[in-house]
């Protein structure tokens, strides 16, 4: 969002009109509808194909960066979904009857979670890189590591309890 | 030959980032369907079609990082992004609502 001043504004040449120009600025950054944009793609109205009208082509390193740091998340959440599955399903039951499901449930919830923030992650970030903008930042790595460490503490405890 | 065709190997460790994720998505369909059984292993299927299209991707984005490094488009693949988290998330609720 511009937030010039109004004096300025009024200084400038007649002939570019800065509420015209922020007015554009506004539409290319929203993403939704750009005045600039010339080629109209098919299925435009999906999200992603959208992301391609907003801002420009990014450094193709970045883009593939971006790219390899959502698919590490991808491969975290179906390694927490596999994780929950064998709790369930391989170990043996612990002296605490509950104690697998205490363990599974919450791993794969947390897999759903994290599948389902890491596209939007991803977005966010090539959007930001389309934008020249600061990449947003996000509190799941800090509350995941926290989760993983809590189920951890969990299955020691389950764990010394002795098995059935 | 002065000039290296991909500096950093970004394509390829594009390409094996793919094909990691592939293999975790053919691993977790491997469980998925040797733990369940009749029609309850259709998270396993997916998860399987899923490793399939993945391992697909990533020899497809290598061919086009490769062109990215000789000066053409360098698109993002939002579709492909968006499928592979669909599918991890289906898999995953999939998973969940069979093993309970």
């Amino acid at each position: 969002m511009s937030e010039a001043p109004e004096s300025a504004g009024a200084n400038l040449p007649p002939r570019d009109s800065p509420d015209a120009e922020a007015r554009q600025k506004d539409e290319r950054q929203s993403g939704l509808r750009s005045s600039l944009d010339e080629r109209p793609e098919p299925g435009s109205w999906l999200p992603p194909v959208r992301l391609h009208r907003v801002g420009e082509d990014p450094d193709y390193r970045f883009t593939l960066a971006n790219e390899r740091t959502f698919l590490a998340w991808i491969r975290t959440s179906l390694a927490l979904l596999a994780g929950g599955i064998a709790v369930i399903k391989l170990v043996p039951s612990f002296s605490v009857a509950w104690g697998r499901h205490l363990l599974g449930i919450p791993l794969v919830l947390i897999s759903i979670g994290v599948s389902f923030w890491a596209y939007g992650h991803w977005f966010a970030a090539e959007r930001a890189m389309r934008l020249r903008q600061t990449l947003p930042a996000s509190w799941l790595p800090v509350m995941l590591g926290g989760a993983v460490g809590a189920i951890g503490v969990i299955a020691l405890i389950v764990s010394s309890l002795g098995n059935q | 030959m002065s000039k290296l065709s991909d500096p950093g190997l970004q394509g390829e460790r594009t390409h094996l980032a793919w094909q990691r994720t592939g293999l975790a998505y053919a691993t977790v369909g491997a469980g998925l369907t040797h733990f369940a059984d009749g029609l309850a292993r259709w998270p396993g299927w997916i998860a399987l079609f899923a490793s399939v299209v993945v391992l697909l991707t990533g020899a497809h984005r290598y061919r086009h990082a490769l062109q990215a490094v000789r000066g053409e488009r360098a698109a993002a693949v939002p579709t492909m992004v968006l499928a592979a988290a669909c599918a991890s998330l289906t898999v995953g609720i999939g998973a969940a609502a069979v093993l309970w």
